[in-house]
């Protein structure tokens, strides 16, 4: 990657957010009475809130700098009113501006994408008992942060990328790598260096958009492949250009677990699914 | 996409934003509104006084905290005692005094270390159906008021005008209460050095700069007003044996012994200080020898009398006592009256010990 070009692209403040997520947290943080807590079952539908919460708790501020790896633990340890305040300053995505005619992509759909990711990167992680769930969860919610970086911030750009790559049947991965000498996938770890976040997220972005020749060795970043794989299967694509899905023999080989175990845990894994988008589209 | 569906998307999503905006706006201002009052709240009780810091809590809490009813009380660790500090309750004595066990729910906050919050007072297990008709509304929250894992009090919330509490607001009152932990435990701080400074650690009376200081400005209060004075020096006989019989811890006990026998006999505005190793002083405002004599006296038949008990056996000792007058003509200055009472305490040693003497500048002064 080059690191110049690449820092360009960082935008410090974070990933804007959907206004309607943002009001609907919002509006969570001023009805919620102490006693029934849910604003983070709220967040964790929101991969650039959820980015944004995971930002500040591993600022040396709180104490655990670089050490917080789920969102879960990043809520109990900010609290209710940093979380407020995070809401609250989160910018908004402007998806309907008169030069973004025609729209350039299904946003709710990116964020549902990153979503169900998320459901079954937790819903797996339960399963196999290798990392915490937590964690696998918060994995899959921002796995896709440098995509929603450059879809939200440089949309256009984006989207003449994703129109090269199907006309010339190649990977988007490969002519963001082309045009811009970086992927999304490599703004994924430098945004993920950048806030600090701990050293298994960072090396787990490095895997998340790996193909199907490429060698993952690392077991939450192939967990999250999986997860993505299985989204995308179901139906969940984030609508941003093609790529090449893991090699899902590597992912069993490098998780020690089988198709047929896979097949016994779907009907709770569509369940979770199921649950998460009720939630998110009610 | 069509433009027209565009367009409708765009109306529908510019309303969603302005209804955002409206929230934001509602949201930014109230957190503007507590960061204000908690300014004002740290500036407000930045004071070196418990008692300034509990006058503007009580006139103030309840609009800073946006509720309608508070009460504060302080612990006591070592007593497990909770002393009521502040509160705007109509009906509450100004002086309360609790046992720690006498409240569960402030026991329970203070050994569990966490605020306890409910929202509905009637069936909470603290009071067992039984409500206070002054509240309002039925939430209550107790918070235990904390530096650095120790408790030093307890804060209750009762009602406010929204009838409810929300998580933003739980968290407000206990950023406050750690404002309010801090002035408290500072003021504190401050009063025990106060009264360390001037206090004997052994014996709990004043020290030897404090009775100086006291006895310069009584003298000074003395030449103004024409009033009388005397001071009456102190010391214990045959100190060191008791020391080497019986160990310096029970020197130390018979030293506190005779401290409490001078505490009870004294009155208000006299002053009583430990002067050095087994000497004691008193300083008698508005009494003139004769009766500086009488208190004397009965200081030293109340210590002959005492019994010390140490392993079993049981032991005695004695004082002896010097007194001086100040004399408006004769007496030059607080050293002065040292001096004729330590002559005096040394003629009582010289004639036998377990008496009184009364000193005269004369004897010392006299060409």
């Amino acid at each position: 990657m080059t690191s110049s070009k690449a820092d360009e692209f960082l935008v410090m403040e974070g990933l804007p957010s959907l206004p309607g997520q943002i009001l609907s947290l919002l509006d969570e943080l001023s009805k919620t009475s102490a006693m029934d807590y849910t604003i983070l079952q709220k967040i964790q539908y929101d991969p650039a809130i959820a980015l944004r919460v995971l930002q500040v708790a591993n600022t040396p501020l709180y104490g655990y700098g670089g050490k917080v790896s789920s969102l879960q633990q990043a809520g109990g340890l900010l609290g209710p009113g940093a979380i407020r305040n995070i809401v609250l300053t989160t910018p908004i995505l402007e998806r309907y501006q008169e030069d973004n005619f025609p729209p350039a992509f299904d946003y709710s759909k990116l964020w549902l994408h990153m979503t169900v990711t998320a459901v079954l990167a937790g819903s797996l992680g339960a399963c196999l008992k290798k990392i915490e769930t937590d964690v696998c969860f918060t994995a899959g919610l921002i796995h896709g942060i440098g995509k929603i970086s450059l879809a939200a911030y440089h949309s256009k750009s984006l989207q003449e990328w994703v129109r090269q790559a199907e006309c010339e049947q190649m990977s988007l991965l490969e002519v963001e790598k082309r045009e811009l000498g970086f992927t999304h996938a490599d703004l994924g770890v430098k945004m993920a260096e950048a806030f600090c976040l701990p050293q298994e997220l960072i090396n787990a972005q490095k895997f998340y958009y790996a193909s199907g020749e490429d060698e993952i060795t690392d077991p939450l970043a192939g967990t999250v492949c999986v997860a993505r794989n299985l989204a995308n299967s179901w139906g969940f694509t984030d609508g941003i250009g093609n790529e090449a899905p893991a090699g899902m023999d590597t992912l069993f080989s490098l998780l020690n677990f089988s198709e047929a175990e896979l097949e016994e845990w779907t009907p709770q894994f569509r369940e979770n699914v199921n649950l998460a988008v009720e939630a998110q589209e009610g | 996409m069509e433009k027209s569906q565009f367009e409708k998307l765009k109306k529908q999503e510019l309303g969603v934003i302005c209804n955002l905006l409206k929230k934001q706006n509602e949201m930014l201002g109230q957190s503007l509104l507590h960061m204000d009052h908690l300014i004002y709240l740290q500036k407000s009780i930045s004071l070196m006084s418990l008692e300034e810091i509990n006058k503007v809590l009580a006139d103030k809490l309840p609009y800073i905290l946006f509720i309608r009813y508070f009460s504060l009380f302080l612990f006591d660790k070592s007593r497990r005692i909770l002393t009521l500090a502040c509160h705007n309750h109509p009906d509450l004595k100004e002086t309360l005094n609790l046992r720690l066990k006498d409240s569960e729910v402030m026991s329970e906050a203070i050994d569990s270390g966490t605020y306890i919050l409910e929202q509905d007072h009637a069936k909470s297990r603290f009071f067992k159906g039984v409500r206070n008709p002054l509240f309002k509304y039925n939430f209550f929250i107790t918070i235990p008021l904390m530096i650095e894992n120790e408790i030093i009090g307890v804060l209750n919330l009762n009602d406010n005008e929204r009838g409810r509490l929300n998580v933003t607001d739980l968290d407000y009152f206990l950023n406050m209460s750690e404002v309010i932990s801090v002035s408290i435990s500072n003021a504190q701080s401050y009063e025990k050095a106060e009264r360390l400074s001037i206090t004997d650690g052994l014996t709990g009376l004043n020290n030897r700069q404090q009775f100086q200081a006291v006895l310069q400005s009584e003298i000074l209060r003395c030449r103004r007003y024409n009033s009388p004075l005397s001071l009456l020096i102190m010391d214990v006989d045959y100190f060191k044996g008791v020391n080497d019989t019986f160990g310096h811890q029970e020197g130390d006990d018979v030293l506190r012994g005779i401290a409490g026998i001078i505490k009870g006999l004294c009155r208000s505005y006299d002053v009583a200080a430990r002067y050095g190793g087994e000497e004691f002083v008193l300083i008698l405002p508005e009494t003139n020898g004769a009766g500086a004599w009488v208190i004397a006296e009965r200081i030293r038949e109340e210590v002959e009398k005492c019994r010390f008990k140490n392993d079993g056996r049981v032991h005695s000792v004695t004082i002896s006592c010097g007194i001086a007058e100040f004399d408006k003509e004769t007496t030059a200055d607080h050293t002065h009256l040292i001096r004729v009472a330590d002559e005096a305490l040394y003629q009582a040693k010289e004639s036998g010990r377990n008496r009184t003497v009364m000193g005269h500048a004369d004897d010392i002064f006299k060409g």
